[in-house]
C-alpha cells in the first residue's frame, strides 16, 4: 500500500519496511501457518544465505562493503532520525511505539538538534531579510540551495559521528 | 566576559524551537512538506530544515 503512493519518502518507507520485517519474523515462528508455508519460508531463508555466501567469495567486494556499510548505515541512521523526527506525523512517537529506549530516543533528538544548530540556526538574519517578499518559487530555490549545502555537511557530520562511535567502543 | 555568554543564547533559543515543536503531539496527516510550509512563519529555520529533509525521496 505504501509503495502505491505517488512519491515514497523515507518517512513512509521505513515504517513499512519495519512492518514487513515484523510480520515475516512472527509468522515464520508461529504455528498459525501450515507446514508448506513454513517450508517455503525456510527455502526463502536458504536462498538468501546462498546469496550471502556468494558475496563472501569476492574479497574485493567484502573489503569494499566492510568500509562502505558502516558509513552508509550512519548516513541512513542520520537521515532516518531527522526524517522521522521532523515529520509531524511521527516526531518522537515512532521511536517510542517501536520500543526504543530513552537513551536512543535522546540520541535521535540530539542528531536533529545538532544538525539544526550547525546548519540552520544561523539562517536567522537571511530569513528575516527575505521573509517580507518570499513567494513559493523563492522558497523552492532557497530550499534547493540549502539542500545542496546539507549534502555537503552531511558527509562531514557522518565522519564526526563515526569517530565518536569508534572512540566509544575502544 | 558576558559577551561570550550572550553568544550562547541563540543556541539555547534554537533548542527551544525544536522543543516547542516536539511538545505538541503528532498529527495524523500525510503531507509533511505542506504542513511545514504553512508553519514557516512560526518556525522559520526549523521549517527550512524540515523541507530539506522531508523532500528527500527514498529511492
Amino acid at each position: 500500500m505504501y509503495f502505491l503512493r505517488g512519491t515514497p519518502t523515507l518517512a513512509t518507507i521505513i515504517p513499512a519496511m519495519d512492518h514487513i520485517d515484523k510480520v515475516l519474523t512472527t509468522s515464520s515462528d508461529s504455528d498459525k501457518y501450515s507446514i508448506p508455508i513454513c517450508a517455503s519460508l525456510t527455502i526463502g531463508k536458504h536462498t538468501l544465505s546462498k546469496y550471502y555466501s556468494k558475496t563472501g567469495e569476492s574479497e574485493v567486494y567484502q573489503i569494499a562493503m566492510s568500509m562502505l556499510v558502516p558509513f552508509l548505515s550512519l548516513i541512513y541512521i542520520f537521515l532516518t532520525a531527522i526524517h522521522l523526527v521532523l515529520h509531524p506525523r511521527h516526531k518522537l512517537e515512532y521511536f517510542k511505539r517501536n520500543g526504543w529506549d530513552e537513551a536512543s530516543i535522546e540520541t535521535a533528538r540530539n542528531i536533529v538538534q545538532d544538525e539544526f544548530d550547525r546548519s540552520y540556526s544561523l539562517l536567522d538574519i537571511e530569513e528575516n531579510q527575505s521573509t517580507a517578499s518570499t513567494t513559493q518559487t523563492d522558497c523552492n530555490i532557497t530550499v534547493c540551495c540549502s539542500f545542496a549545502n546539507t549534502y555537503y555537511t552531511l558527509t562531514t557530520i557522518c565522519t564526526d559521528f563515526h569517530l565518536v562511535c569508534t572512540q566509544k567502543h575502544v | 566576559m558576558f559577551d561570550s555568554i550572550m553568544d550562547i543564547v541563540p543556541m539555547s533559543l534554537s533548542g527551544d524551537k525544536l522543543k516547542r515543536y516536539l511538545a505538541v503531539d503528532p498529527e495524523d496527516m500525510k503531507d509533511g512538506l505542506k504542513w511545514w510550509h504553512e508553519r514557516r512563519g512560526m518556525f522559520p529555520q526549523l521549517s527550512r530544515m524540515a523541507c530539506d529533509y522531508l523532500s528527500i525521496p527514498s529511492e
